[in-house]
């Protein structure tokens, strides 16, 4: 059938994420030039990528179980095994191409269509981050075996975020960039109708031992100054930017005691928080603050965003600062009693004695008297 | 004819109960002035907490510490006459209600009852002279007595009596020891023990 006979062909749109993953059809040799940066220690390179696409078979069918997505991870000296791999299906591509986010990233502020090369780079980091700070469970996970190798398979057509782990060979620390891989065909019939094999080589970020990725909470605490308690707003929403672009907004009250924790925030990125809409009457500062420092590596701490919300009222008395020093404790307790006991003991015996001097002379006088 | 003895023993006799009087003249007149001067915390500490309420005011913060844990912590208060109060303790059964000064010692312990340990939320220990105006009638409470502890944000804790003892006063390890919410104690009669209030938060 010549409606079979299309030029059907499958897109692997291995997005190049800034050659994050190269990918080459079998006549082509895309190979990214080695890049370093040689004012540091650190640099990156784009590794030689490669993609195999098998030969179209005649009939239009297609069993996903013998589609295989490879990722081979090396660099020139070392093989990377034992690198984690996590895989995320982020888009479905409609009957008018266009790219919806799927259920799970639905609610990740960011189009996957039309992008730049540019816009790739940040799409993929913005999904990695989002299903990290979200527990999103992959579709497929694993770790590269002796020969850097991985593979999935049985995938169906879409967009795939790629998802590395670091690892640390050879006194080196690599650090896969998150890529997006677009798997689909362009016969306009909806049907998959040829199978793939694709071969991926990740773009990996070589660092030294101390400028190791991590992964942070970012603990937001609102503040409320100089305001009455009875009038400030119930709640508030917060917005976590990734890279100044708003990431995730959660709303803050009483009821979260006015603080939320946003975990697993990649150091990467610059990660910053701004409350959303204007408070009439409330003036707002923010602050940052490095908590829970790893005293081996300093560069790892939490870090605590701190809003301050100033009303107008009167500003509070000076409350300067009372420091109570701990208290010695002896065994004896604190004196709490009024001397009483020695008023009846002391009258009594004034008394006792008044009346012996006052029998003494009584008796002297009649002793006298006789 | 007088005795010289007669005469000496009739003076010292009345010299006692001179003495006698006198010491409890100065005993009552320190009870009247302990009293008086509570009350006077008292009625600016209510101001206090009611405006400070109303207008959201940050109180002072204070680092305390827990004698028993040996550790520190903060608690909340208000300055009043160069004194920090943390709050007010109030007794229905025995019709007192006081200003509670953060630290004790004996020039504190003229005018208010004194956190001796902890803190309202960790086993909190108040001290106080038995004056009449003070802690004299604790020794008449009884078991289920309510006992209020207001603080400085004006947040009642509710507190009811769960047992009384009496501790001797060397035994500060005694009086620090079990797991109530509050405690209060002052003299016995003799000065030589300590009756001892244990009460249990109020959960009802």
């Amino acid at each position: 059938m010549k409606s079979k006979l299309f030029a059907v062909f499958v897109t692997l749109m291995m997005f190049m994420i800034s050659g994050t993953f190269g990918v080459y059809a079998e006549d082509e040799d895309i190979t990214e030039n080695f890049v370093t940066d040689v004012s540091s220690e650190n640099y990156e390179e784009d590794l030689n990528s490669e993609n195999n696409v098998d030969d179209l078979p005649e009939e239009s069918t297609i069993n996903v179980n013998n589609n295989v997505l490879t990722i081979d991870c090396h660099d020139n000296k070392s093989v990377l095994s034992g690198m984690d791999w996590k895989i995320f299906k982020v888009a479905e591509r409609n009957s008018d191409n266009a790219y919806i986010n799927t259920d799970e990233f639905e609610n990740c502020n960011i189009s996957l269509n039309n992008l730049s090369t540019s816009q790739i780079v940040v799409a993929a980091e913005t999904l990695e981050a989002y299903a990290e700070i979200n527990n999103i469970q992959p579709l497929g996970s694993g770790t590269t075996d002796a020969e850097g190798i991985i593979k999935f398979s049985g995938l169906s057509y879409g967009m795939y975020l790629l998802s590395g782990s670091d690892v640390t060979i050879n006194g080196k620390y690599y650090l896969p960039a998150p890529s997006l891989v677009t798997l689909t065909q362009n016969d306009g019939s909806g049907i998959p109708n040829w199978s793939y094999n694709v071969t991926a080589m990740p773009k990996l970020t070589v660092l030294g031992a101390n400028n190791r990725v991590f992964h942070y909470s970012g603990i937001v605490k609102k503040i409320w100054e100089n305001d009455d308690e009875k009038t400030r707003p119930k709640s508030i929403d917060v917005t976590l930017a990734k890279d100044g672009e708003k990431f995730k907004t959660v709303t803050l009250s009483e009821e979260n005691n006015w603080t939320y924790t946003f975990e697993k925030l990649s150091s990467k990125y610059k990660w910053t928080v701004i409350e959303e809409g204007k408070l009439d009457g409330y003036s707002v500062t923010y602050s940052e603050n490095n908590i829970n420092v790893n005293p081996e590596n300093p560069k790892e701490h939490d870090i605590e965003y701190i809003i301050v919300n100033r009303g107008n009222l009167a500003p509070k008395a000076p409350t300067p600062q009372v420091e109570v020093k701990p208290a010695v404790h002896s065994k004896q307790l604190p004196q709490t009693g009024q001397l009483w006991w020695p008023v009846p003991a002391m009258s009594a015996l004034g008394l006792i004695v008044f009346a012996a001097g006052w029998k003494f002379n009584s008796h002297k006088r009649k002793k006298y008297e006789k | 004819m007088k005795s010289k003895l007669g005469v000496t023993l009739m003076i010292l006799g009345a010299m006692l109960v001179i003495a006698a009087l006198s010491l409890a003249v100065f005993n009552i007149h320190a009870d009247r002035e302990a009293e008086k001067k509570s009350m006077s915390v008292l009625v600016k500490l209510e101001e206090e907490i009611t405006q400070r309420s109303e207008t959201n005011n940050t109180n002072i913060e204070l680092n305390v510490s827990h004698e028993n844990l040996n550790e520190t912590d903060t608690l909340d208060a208000i300055m009043v006459k160069n004194k920090n109060y943390i709050g007010i303790i109030d007794i229905p059964a025995i019709n007192i209600k006081l200003p509670v000064l953060s630290e004790w010692n004996y020039d504190n312990l003229k005018i208010a009852p004194c956190r001796y340990s902890g803190t309202i939320d960790s086993s909190m220990i108040l001290a106080a002279h038995n004056y009449s105006g003070h802690f004299g009638k604790l020794k008449n409470l009884i078991l289920d007595d309510e006992v209020y502890f207001i603080d400085v944000n004006g947040k009642v804790y509710e507190f009811y009596v769960d047992y009384i003892e009496i501790i001797d006063g060397n035994s500060a390890d005694k009086m620090l020891a079990g797991d109530w919410d509050l405690s209060m104690f002052t003299c016995t009669f003799d000065g030589t023990e300590r009756v001892t209030i244990r009460c249990k938060k109020n959960t009802q």
